[in-house]
């Protein structure tokens, strides 16, 4: 799959397979998104490269639009296996949109979005999931553009964001790093959350291993006490401001069967852990599925931050209703 | 610096977001109330908050360890700038 046809007036322009240029496509993602209302984070080429190395992600689920070598626009979407409310599903996450600023406003958006759409669809996959931000152009038009594709869509959950800032400072005990089984102890405890979380990600082996340990920038934090265990896995990206923050993003919280002490200790782990790698700002999505009182005593406070989840299931029966909780990982 | 008071950080206060906030387009806010939230109100956002510690220690010319300050007085204009100042006036 590399072509589609084009609309009148885009003809000189032609769909293809993103060509693994990263550094080019991170450079055109940052151009681009500097225009959001939000301080967006920077998505160096090392992380793109990495996304694409999740198991089961390709460039034929990345259209592109390139002129010469340079690319104009770009989507990519990566595969996950989900539970939603007791039926597994094969889903794409669509991320990164992105068009050139010089041809913004010209179609090339939709355009892409609806060729992953298609390609996602011709790939087997059974529904997918949107991000978007709250108050950007695209989240007053996804339900437009679902709808204009016949494809059942539906808000199933708002996302407000938690975050505090850290002050960079050196930490003599950050603890050991996770020794080599730690993607066996990570299945262990997300299993438990898809049978309590309307839609809950589900893991194979390689993808644990991708999560926790190949990923870039990952960072994981575990803590066992007797019998008890809990983990904590985000990753350390970039802002894309000019001195280029470092920022930890949370995405796993898996508290367990750790007491509450044990939490808010673990938490702390994971923040000396971060700050010890120059994070100044760290994240976490509050997606309803495990206790976030934890990175409250951390300092954790409400940021301005919220996307919106929209979810489209083609294949069966839809999602109707919005969902209070889910488990998923938030681009 | 010593002898540094609420009401000194406060201006610095005024004049640094005043200038963020027409660098940013959005016209310089007139006031500053003791309880102005500055990141409830928009003033700034997690990144701002981030560059105003920064902003606040380069003025001062100290380190300032904010994680003795309580989370929820961070952003609140009074609290801190008496923090900021008693903090500065500590270290004598």
């Amino acid at each position: 799959m590399s072509e589609s046809s084009q609309s009148e007036g885009q003809r000189s322009r032609r769909v293809e397979d993103c060509r693994g240029d990263f550094e080019e496509v991170s450079r055109l993602i940052e151009r681009s998104w500097a225009e959001n209302t939000q301080q967006p984070l920077l998505y160096p080429a090392d992380f793109l490269s990495s996304c694409f190395e999740y198991p089961g992600a390709g460039f034929s689920l990345a259209p592109s639009i390139y002129s010469g070598s340079t690319p104009l626009a770009f989507a990519a979407a990566f595969p996950r296996r989900v539970l939603v409310k007791g039926r597994e599903l094969n889903v794409v996450i669509i991320t990164f949109l992105t068009v050139a600023i010089e041809l913004k406003k010209r179609g090339y958006g939709i355009l892409l979005w609806s060729e992953l759409v298609k390609r996602a669809q011709a790939a087997g996959f059974d529904g997918m999931v949107n991000y978007c931000a709250d108050g950007e152009s695209m989240n007053s038009m996804i339900l437009g553009c679902c709808q204009m594709l016949q494809l059942p869509t539906v808000l199933a959950y708002t996302i407000p964001y938690w975050s505090r800032i850290l002050q960079a400072r050196m930490v003599e005990n950050t603890e050991a790093e996770p020794s080599a089984d730690v993607a066996e102890r990570f299945l262990g405890l997300t299993g438990p959350i898809a049978k309590q979380t309307p839609l809950a990600r589900l893991w194979s082996r390689k993808e644990a291993e991708w999560q926790c340990q190949r990923r870039f920038g990952s960072l994981v934090a575990e803590s066992e006490s007797g019998s008890r265990r809990g983990m904590l896995v985000g990753y350390i990206m970039p802002i894309a401001n000019a001195s280029r923050t470092k920022c930890l993003i949370v995405e796993d919280v898996l508290w367990g069967d750790l007491e509450p002490q044990e939490r808010d200790r673990l938490a702390k782990v994971l923040l000396d852990r971060a700050a010890s790698a120059g994070v100044q700002m760290a994240v976490v999505p509050r997606l309803g599925y495990a206790d976030l009182a934890p990175f409250h005593t951390a300092r954790f406070r409400p940021s301005q931050r919220v996307l919106h989840m929209y979810l489209t299931v083609w294949n069966g029966e839809p999602c109707t209703e919005a969902l209070s909780s889910v488990y998923l990982d938030v681009f | 610096m010593s002898a540094l008071t609420p009401t000194d950080v406060r201006m610095f206060l005024k004049d640094y977001l005043g200038r963020k906030l027409e660098a940013d387009g959005r016209g310089a806010g007139e006031d500053l109330p003791e309880d102005c939230d500055l990141l409830l109100s928009g003033m700034i956002d997690s990144i701002g908050l981030l560059e105003l510690v920064a902003a606040i220690q380069e003025f001062v010319g100290c380190e300032i360890d904010f994680e003795i300050l309580d989370p929820e007085e961070m952003t609140i204009v009074g609290p801190l700038c008496r923090f900021v100042s008693e903090q500065v006036s500590k270290r004598g």
